[in-house]
């Protein structure tokens, strides 16, 4: 990755291996983002590619696992909406892990960061941020992917079009939560325990909206019964609960008279259901068996071990008794 | 004679002209004595400019002719006639006093021409100085001069701006204060009038309608209309429950439907305005922004007053756009969607109407009367009529029950009726026959009485017989009567109507209130969040602009000692009042940083960004350049409220005993006179000096509240100014004739 012009190996996220070549290596700093990152062309069209030098790996190994995060959530989206990707979203088109200076490749994103024109965003582009907001939380909570960062750094507003960025500090639905330092963490991600729910980053959501509604002073103020009532009506069921009972992005998309519908969403892990469906028939086909060998196992292993006791227990008997026949005979004899 | 402003043009560079554009008021020229002739040129156009009114030339140094001896210190050119010539010998000067002290060093090296030039400054200072000067028996005058300076430390001044921007900048944590509640409010409350109408009114009165026929419907049936006639209200009693039910329901989905849609397009912008409207309610108002931010600026101004901090301020206002902005209806929404879906139920009406516990009394009549009237045909043919009777009420009441869509019938009650009471009451007959029969043979020649009644046999008359069965036939109408009615009284105690019909009130009642309360006022709501919004992005830029720009203004000069700027003079400000005056002055300056929100906010073009930032830095500027050349106690285009000027002016002079000294001081007083000791011989001792005193206007204002001094107050020797930073006098010593050299051209 170094140079004007680079021809790199790469995995697209259909999983095919290709050549490309990169060319301009323009510098990009995006305020979500602690990886290194350049804006690059490949065939003409811009892309930002997010890589560890190896100073950079050398210095911090943390990085991979940044990178790792960003590839995984990148890929299992790019696999969730195969057909019409939702702009909504940080789009990956193709990695490499396994190079010298691991790398993924995004498409450019969109807008600036919305820190800058939140600040003067007016009643009406607001509530347009609030439903923006929650659609693409519904995107990724439908694909199964936590973004683990949802703040002001990791969107950026395109006239009316919110996009998220900078997977980073993603996680996947159904793993065991991480350890962090996000700034922005819900009881639970702060807690690190359980395992990782669709409704996580509605916490970080439900604070982004606060904050954009109240001004910035009002993250020192956690107590709400102050807020407006309409704030409070929206987000008391996300910020007053546990993950388990807050509502989904869907059902705030809904209150909010949001565009809920999907694009052409595709479950990655359908193509292996029709094997693991096999997989557990057959598993359960030989469930009985297994159970009874198990069983007789247990039974032979206690029955075993008095018999093998016994069976000890008779030569020794045996040789207790020649032994004594031998004494009292040496006995009678002398 | 009366100057507006003072502008000053220094000579002495050797540039040796005027500055560039139109001078204007009056002109303190600084240039060197032996310059006066060269600059001969610049001095008439000066005078000659009509917007000029009048020239003060300050000549310092000697300028005299090749002879030591003629004593001649001053030449001057012709144009300077008509100017007034301060001749400054010396800018140091000697302390000298011509009636008591000899001349002697000054205290303050290097003051006296600096405080001459900002004290001439003072427009009023200036005009009276030329007229001074005018009045003096010489082309020119020199200067003594007692002067006192309220100018703040440099370090305090810088001290006092660091804190008044910290405290602007503070996010601290007062008191809720609700900006909101100053905003005027218009248009009706809730209640006021109705609010829904099309649609959705017409929903409520068709529910309200058939609650009122179905109660009507119930009135009736406890009448004998329910029982006869054609027109029945049990035929259509079930079909009418369930319609007023979902009447009612329907009004319910209504009232959801125009919920839906206001939230919708409150939250959203959808659906259109016109698609709420079509379901009964008005317009929204047009709002009056102006007003509105009228009144929003009012009371920012005011919390601006109250010290309030910037971001606090922004976070008021925010907290305005949120609660004040719309906020839509979901809450409603969830309420009504909540209560669905309604309906009437139906009660269940007796499954007997004439219950059963009726029987005996069948029972009994029946045979009593077949008794009484016995043993004969007439007994048991009566019996038998009671019987068919009792058989018919109880047929018409089963048959007149109503059920879930219309009423039982008559097939459907006949086979009840007569297993019930029919055949009890035959039973009644049968045992009534048995016991005449038994009864007569009882008595004695019963069984050979022929025609005579069993009652008549034991003695009854016929009146009281006929009394007896006239009484058992009301009673048992009575007890036909009162099994419906209390079938009937309790089908309605179990009929839910009044029920719905708070239903309705309660619909009624959130529907418009949602409609006057997010609906009617929207655009006054928009209204208010776009001006609180803009108003509130303005304060959070201009607070981190006044937190980087703050910082350069009033710097401290380098080399500047940690406190002290060297005046033995100066009465040395206050702290704290510096600081309110400091901080005043700069909430002002935020202010106007803040004005292009207001007009931005009424024509809601949003202001670009940095717009306040630049704005702030701009007036930053202007405001120090504003305490540079006139002082800080001088009333500037920031300082709106005077209270803290004055308050940190009592504070300066009344610790400053020297100042008050100062205006008292007599022309053959103790003052600094701008020359050298040996150049006081080129001074006229003949004619009287001139005596100028003078003071900031606010210093008399002052003076006159606390009714002190009020000697000074009204001495008419005293030129109070407004602005400025000094008190003191100014004496003004002509030159002898001789010393003075008119220049007349060609001899130099």
């Amino acid at each position: 990755m170094t140079g004007k012009t680079d021809v790199v190996r790469c995995r697209y996220i259909t999983g095919e291996l290709k050549e490309i070549e990169i060319e301009g290596h323009t510098e990009f700093v995006t305020p979500g983002s602690v990886l290194e990152q350049r804006l690059v062309r490949v065939n003409g069209k811009p892309f930002v590619c997010k890589y560890v030098s190896r100073a950079a790996g050398a210095r911090n190994p943390r990085l991979y696992d940044l990178l790792d995060n960003e590839i995984r959530a990148g890929a299992r989206l790019g696999q969730s909406y195969p057909d019409r990707y939702p702009r909504e979203l940080a789009q990956l088109v193709a990695y490499n892990i396994d190079a010298e200076e691991p790398f993924a490749l995004l498409r450019e994103y969109s807008g600036v960061p919305v820190a800058g024109p939140a600040a003067r965003f007016q009643d009406a582009e607001r509530k347009q941020f609030e439903r923006a907001l929650f659609r693409l939380l519904r995107l990724t909570s439908e694909a199964g992917v936590v973004h683990g960062a949802v703040t002001t750094d990791a969107l950026r507003w395109d006239n009316g079009v919110l996009q998220l960025v900078d997977f980073e500090s993603s996680e996947r639905v159904g793993e065991l939560r991480r350890p962090g330092a996000g700034a922005v963490r819900s009881p639970e991600q702060a807690a690190a325990t359980g395992v990782v729910d669709a409704r996580d980053d509605l916490w970080a959501a439900a604070l982004l909206v606060r904050r954009l509604h109240l001004g910035p002073s009002v993250d020192a103020q956690p107590d709400r019964r102050h807020d407006p009532d309409r704030l409070r009506g929206l987000l008391d069921p996300v910020l007053g609960t546990t993950v388990e009972h807050r509502p989904t992005a869907a059902e705030l998309l809904s209150r909010l008279h949001g565009d809920n519908h999907l694009p052409s969403f595709v479950d990655p892990e359908a193509r292996f259901a029709q094997g693991r469906e096999l997989f557990e028939n057959v598993a359960r086909g030989k469930a009985p068996a297994r159970g009874q060998m198990a069983t007789a196992g247990r039974a032979q292993s206690t029955e075993d071990s008095p018999g093998r006791r016994r069976k000890r227990f008779f030569p020794f008997l045996s040789a207790m008794l020649l032994v004594s026949v031998m004494v009292v005979a040496s006995e009678v004899i002398a | 004679m009366n100057t507006s402003r003072v502008v000053l043009v220094d000579l002495r560079g050797g540039a040796g002209g005027l500055p560039s554009g139109e001078l204007s008021g009056g002109v303190l020229v600084l240039d060197n004595a032996r310059s006066l002739v060269e600059h001969a040129d610049v001095y008439l156009s000066l005078v000659g400019e009509n917007m000029v009114t009048a020239v003060v030339c300050i000549a310092i140094g000697e300028a005299g002719t090749d002879n030591a001896l003629d004593g001649v210190v001053l030449t001057v050119p012709p144009a300077l006639q008509h100017a007034a010539v301060l001749w400054v010998g010396d800018p140091e000067g000697v302390d000298w006093a011509p009636e008591n002290a000899p001349p002697r060093p000054v205290d303050q090296p290097g003051m006296g021409l600096v405080h001459l030039v900002a004290a001439l400054q003072m427009p009023a200072l200036f005009d009276r100085v030329v007229a001074a000067a005018e009045d003096a028996p010489a082309v020119a005058v020199n200067p003594g001069l007692r002067i006192v300076s309220s100018a703040a430390d440099a370090v305090e001044l810088a001290e006092a701006r660091a804190a008044a921007v910290r405290s602007l900048c503070t996010m601290e944590h007062l008191p809720p204060h609700d900006l909101g509640a100053s905003i005027r409010q218009t248009g009706p409350l809730a209640g006021e009038g109705a609010v829904v109408a099309g649609p959705v009114q017409a929903a409520k009165t068709e529910a309200l309608r058939r609650l009122g026929h179905v109660a009507g419907l119930a009135r009736v049936l406890r009448t004998p209309k329910a029982l006869f006639g054609s027109a029945r209200p049990t035929e259509r009693l079930g079909t009418q429950v369930t319609w007023a039910g979902q009447a009612v329901e329907n009004y319910r989905l209504a009232v959801v439907e125009l919920l839906r849609r206001m939230d919708g397009h409150v939250q959203a912008g959808r659906p259109a305005v016109e698609d709420v409207v079509e379901l009964g309610v008005q317009r929204p108002r047009e709002a009056n922004r102006a007003e509105l931010a009228a009144d929003l600026r009012e009371a920012v101004d005011t919390r601006l007053g109250e010290g309030v901090p910037l971001p606090v301020l922004a976070h008021e206002l925010r907290m305005v756009a949120a609660n004040c902005g719309p906020q839509g209806c979901a809450t409603d929404l969830d309420q009504v969607t909540g209560r669905g879906p309604l309906e009437l139920a139906m009660p269940a009406f007796k499954r007997w109407p004439l219950t059963l516990l009726t029987l005996p009394l069948i029972f009994l009549s029946c045979g009593v009367l077949a008794l009484v009237l016995g043993p004969g045909w007439p007994g048991w043919a009566s019996g038998v009529l009671l019987a068919a009777a009792w058989f018919g009420a109880g047929l018409l009441l089963l048959a007149r029950r109503p059920e879930k869509e219309a009423e039982a019938g008559l097939a459907a009650a006949l086979v009840p009726a007569l297993l019930a009471y029919g055949l009890t009451g035959l039973a009644g007959v049968v045992a009534g026959v048995v016991a005449g029969r038994y009864v007569t043979g009882q008595v004695p020649g019963g069984l050979f009485a022929g025609d005579l009644l069993i009652s008549e046999l034991v003695g009854l008359s016929p009146v009281t017989v006929g009394l007896l069965v006239t009484l058992l036939i009301v009673l048992c109408g009575t007890t036909i009567v009162l099994g419906w009615r209390g079938a009937v009284r309790d089908w309605r105690g179990a009929l839910r109507v009044a029920d719905l019909e708070n239903a309705v009130a309660d619909l009624t009642r959130i529907a418009e209130d949602a409609t006057v309360r997010e609906w009617q006022p929207l655009h006054r709501r928009e209204a208010i969040a776009t001006v609180a919004t803009e108003v509130a992005a303005g304060l959070e830029e201009i607070t981190g602009a006044l937190e980087e720009a703050g910082n350069r203004l009033f710097t401290i000069p380098p080399g500047t000692p940690a406190s002290g700027n060297g005046l033995a003079s100066m009465a040395r400000p206050v702290p704290q009042e510096l600081y309110t005056v400091i901080r005043g002055d700069l909430a002002d300056v935020c202010r106007g940083a803040l004005e292009p929100a207001w007009p931005a906010a009424v024509t809601s073009v949003r202001t670009g960004e940095g717009v306040y930032a630049q704005r702030l830095d701009r007036l930053l500027g202007e405001y120090g350049g504003d305490v540079r050349r006139n002082g800080l106690l001088s009333a500037n285009r920031f300082g709106g409220d005077h209270a803290p000027r004055d308050a940190l002016m009592a504070r300066v002079w009344s610790e400053s005993p020297t100042a008050l000294a100062a205006l008292r001081t007599e022309a053959g007083g103790d003052m600094t006179q701008l020359c050298r000791g040996a150049q006081l011989g080129y001074l006229s001792t003949s004619a009287a000096p001139g005596l100028v005193r003078f003071g900031p206007q606010r210093l008399r204002r002052l003076l006159e509240q606390e009714g002190v001094h009020r000697g000074l107050t009204a001495d008419p020797g005293i030129t109070w100014g407004e602005g400025g930073e000094f008190v003191g006098a100014l004496r003004l010593l002509p030159l002898r004739t001789e010393s003075v050299r008119q220049f007349v051209g060609g001899d130099r």
